[in-house]
C-alpha cells in the first residue's frame, strides 16, 4: 500500500540528456547557417541580374545616341522625308539595322540580350525617334537562375 | 556508504555536462548570430535593391535628375544624392553629356550597408552594389 514510483537520476542520465541537447542544437545551427548562406546566395543572384540588365541598358542608351546624332545631322541637311530616310539608312551605324523606318539594335552579355529597336518619325514631326521594342531575353537558360 | 559514493558520481557527472554545455553553448551562439546577421544584411540588400530600381526608374522618366532626386528626399551631399533609409544609404551621382542632337545623362545608384553618419558613406561603409544608368533625351530640331 505504501508502495511509491521514484523516479531515479543515476549516473549517465545527465550525458544522455546532454549528448541530445547539444545535437539537436547543432542540427538547428546548421539549419539555420545553411537557410542563411541560400538567402545571401539568391540576394547576391537578383542583384547580379538586375546589374546585368541595367548595364545593358546603358549600352543601348549610348547607342542611341549615337543614331540620334546621324538622324539629327541629317534632318537639318534633308529637304524631304525621303532624303531624310535614304540618308539614315545610308549612314546607319555598323551593327544596327533598318527595315522600313523601323530601326532596331541588340545589346548582349553573352548570357542576356536586350533588343532594341525605334521608329524614325516623319521630318518635322517632333521627336525623332519612338521606341518600338525593348525586351530582354535571356540568351542561355540558366542565366536567370 | 555506496549511496553517498553514487551520489559523488553524479554530481560530478553533472559538473562535467554542465561544463561541457556551456562550451558547446558558446560554439552554438555564434553559429546563430553569425546566421540571424546573415539574413538580417540579405534582406537589407534586397530592400535596397528594390528601392534603387525604383530610383533608377523614376531617374529614367524625369526630364530634370536633380529635382527628381529631391522629390524622393534625397539630399546632396559633397556633390553627390545621398537618402538614408534604416539600414541601407542610396547614393547617387551622375552627370549630363550634351551633344548637337541630344543629353545623356550617365550615372549610378549606390547602396551602402548600415550608414549611420551620412559623412561617413564613403569611407567606412560597406557597399552592397552599384546600378548603372543612362537615359537620352533628343533635343527636337
Amino acid at each position: 500500500m505504501n508502495q511509491k514510483s521514484r523516479i531515479s537520476f543515476g549516473p549517465g542520465a545527465a550525458s544522455l540528456i546532454l549528448i541530445v541537447v547539444i545535437l539537436s542544437m547543432s542540427v538547428l545551427g546548421i539549419l539555420a547557417l545553411m537557410n542563411a548562406r541560400n538567402d545571401m546566395k539568391l540576394c547576391e543572384r537578383s542583384v547580379q541580374v538586375v546589374q546585368a540588365g541595367y548595364a545593358l541598358n546603358v549600352e543601348a542608351e549610348r547607342k542611341l545616341a549615337s543614331l540620334d546624332a546621324i538622324a539629327a545631322m541629317y534632318a537639318a541637311k534633308s529637304e524631304n522625308d525621303d532624303d531624310y530616310a535614304a540618308a539614315v539608312r545610308a549612314f546607319l551605324p555598323v551593327d544596327m539595322n533598318m527595315n522600313g523606318r523601323e530601326i532596331s539594335w541588340t545589346v548582349t552579355d553573352g548570357l542576356r540580350t536586350l533588343e532594341c529597336a525605334v521608329r524614325l518619325n516623319p521630318l518635322g514631326k517632333g521627336q525623332r525617334f519612338s521606341w518600338v521594342n525593348h525586351r530582354l531575353t535571356a540568351t542561355t537558360e540558366d542565366s536567370w537562375n | 556508504m555506496g549511496g553517498r559514493n553514487r551520489s559523488n558520481v553524479l554530481l560530478v557527472e553533472i559538473l562535467i555536462a554542465v561544463l561541457f554545455f556551456m562550451l558547446s553553448a558558446t560554439v552554438l551562439v555564434r553559429v546563430f548570430v553569425a546566421a540571424r546577421n546573415m539574413t538580417v544584411r540579405a534582406g537589407v540588400e534586397t530592400r535596397a535593391l528594390a528601392e534603387a530600381q525604383n530610383v533608377a526608374e523614376v531617374l529614367y522618366a524625369a526630364e530634370d535628375p536633380d529635382a527628381a532626386l529631391e522629390a524622393m528626399n534625397f539630399k546632396l551631399y559633397h556633390g553627390a544624392w545621398t537618402r538614408m533609409d534604416g539600414d541601407y544609404t542610396l547614393y547617387v551621382e551622375g552627370a549630363d553629356k550634351t551633344s548637337d542632337a541630344g543629353m545623356t545623362w550617365t550615372g549610378a545608384v549606390r547602396a551602402f550597408y548600415h550608414s549611420r553618419n551620412v559623412d561617413q558613406v564613403r569611407q567606412e561603409d560597406e557597399e552592397l552594389f552599384s546600378l548603372p544608368c543612362a537615359h537620352y533625351r533628343e533635343v527636337p530640331a
